[in-house]
């Protein structure tokens, strides 16, 4: 998928949930609220809002009415990171023979699949 | 609010609007949206007050603009190509509008210096996108109640472009309303929360931009033994009335087949109807595959002007 060319309600959903499975950001964070991040990115704070409200959804933030956006629920995994990228890639046209090789690469022929 | 009724408007033997319709709710960033030659500018000229429309009305809050003052002292209009005085410098245009409007020097200065706008040089002598800047500096300090901006981010470097962005967000919070037409649709999807389309002479559609595109949806699907357009359409549109609905009735979007492109196997089929039907349906086809494919407002625009097209675009 061309990064470049998604929306920014994508990306904003992408980056934080991808930030939170890398543990980046942790339980109990505080978020910049709707009207920061809008300014930040130049984007209408609807845009942000609708975004936010899909994480909220997911699980991966919550809301505390007047004080801010808190990371918290914890349903993102590494494991469901990966996978929502590789259906991505899938659709993309990534063969299963290719993902094996790459995964061979990363992680070494051993059996054992650890680094 | 921006109100028009039944604008009809010709240039000559030129039909530009017939029948055009369009409402902006306060506080809304607007994108104002069609091809080349479509009629954006045209549009914007008859809101701004500066042509009157040949049939039809425009008012705002419920008042006609056309030679209204009191109304455009609230409205701002910055055209594609603005006009200045052949020696006009940056300081000179502030004072000139600052007549006019109620303009706020701090937020002046602010965006000058933002912008490391040279006031002292005439305008005549700076490029497109550094003309641009002052009277965007201008346009943001005068904190207008309706800005109307004429292919807004043209010539502007990506830096101006989002200290533009954020400053068209601080004048929305205020509670203006923004009016924006540009060809960058990427840009208009992330600023803006409704827009107007014009094409063929109207405008054809004005609403959310969340609405449009969450009813339109493009899929990759392969079928094991091949499929038609005309096979799928009416094997979609088959059973009751023909038409798949939403479940509750009123919001239900009609199903349409907006393209269907076939390379070999794969077809690429761009589809309008309640997704969840559509997809049900779907299913009930076995394919081999069936992939959503994101679409943004930039493909949204192609399929419905092309579709108005037939198959000429």
């Amino acid at each position: 998928m061309d990064n470049g060319k998604r929306s920014v309600y994508l990306t904003i959903v992408s980056d934080i949930k991808r930030q939170v499975a890398l543990g980046l950001l942790q339980n109990g964070d505080k978020l910049p609220s709707c009207r920061e991040l809008a300014l930040e990115r130049g984007v209408n704070p609807n845009t942000v809002q609708r975004a936010y409200g899909e994480l909220e959804a997911a699980g991966v933030i919550y809301t505390v009415p007047k004080k801010g956006v808190y990371v918290g629920g914890g349903k993102v995994s590494i494991a469901a990171l990966a996978r929502e990228r590789l259906a991505e890639l899938k659709s993309g046209g990534l063969t299963k023979a290719e993902l094996s090789e790459i995964i061979a690469e990363l992680y070494g022929n051993d059996t054992e699949g650890t680094i | 609010m921006i109100e028009a009724k039944n604008i009809s408007k010709s240039f000559g033997k030129k039909l530009v609007f017939d029948n055009a319709d369009i409402s902006v709710a306060d506080g809304s960033i607007c994108g104002l949206v069609g091809i080349n030659g479509a009629g954006k500018s045209t549009l914007l000229r008859i809101i701004a007050g500066v042509l009157t429309a040949d049939g039809g009305t425009v008012t705002v809050d419920g008042e006609p603009i056309y030679e209204n003052k009191r109304v455009k002292r609230g409205l701002m209009f910055i055209s594609d190509d603005p006009y200045f005085d052949f020696d006009i410098n940056g300081e000179k245009l502030g004072k000139f509008f600052s007549v006019m409007y109620d303009m706020d020097g701090k937020v002046f200065g602010h965006y000058v210096e933002k912008f490391s706008l040279d006031l002292k040089k005439p305008l005549r002598n700076l490029s497109k996108g550094l003309k641009r800047q002052i009277f965007i500096a201008v346009a943001l300090a005068c904190r207008p109640k309706i800005l109307l901006l004429d292919e807004a981010f043209d010539g502007l470097d990506p830096l101006a472009r989002l200290e533009f962005k954020r400053g068209i967000i601080e004048l929305q919070e205020s509670g203006s309303t923004v009016v924006i037409s540009s060809h960058s649709l990427r840009e208009l999807e992330d600023i803006c929360d409704s827009f107007i389309l014009i094409d063929r002479n109207t405008v054809k559609v004005c609403g959310k931009i969340e609405d449009a595109l969450d009813n339109i949806f493009k899929l990759q699907l392969v079928f094991k033994d091949g499929m038609t357009k005309d096979a799928f359409v009416a094997a979609m549109t088959a059973g009751g009335e023909g038409v798949p609905s939403g479940a509750d009735g009123a919001d239900a979007v009609p199903f349409e087949c907006l393209r269907f492109d076939t390379l070999g196997r794969v077809v690429t089929a761009v589809l309008r109807g309640d997704k969840n039907t559509v997809m049900t349906k779907i299913d009930g086809l076995q394919p081999i595959v069936a992939d959503e494919i994101p679409m943004d407002f930039e493909d949204y625009f192609i399929e419905e002007v092309r579709r108005a097209d037939g198959e000429g675009r």
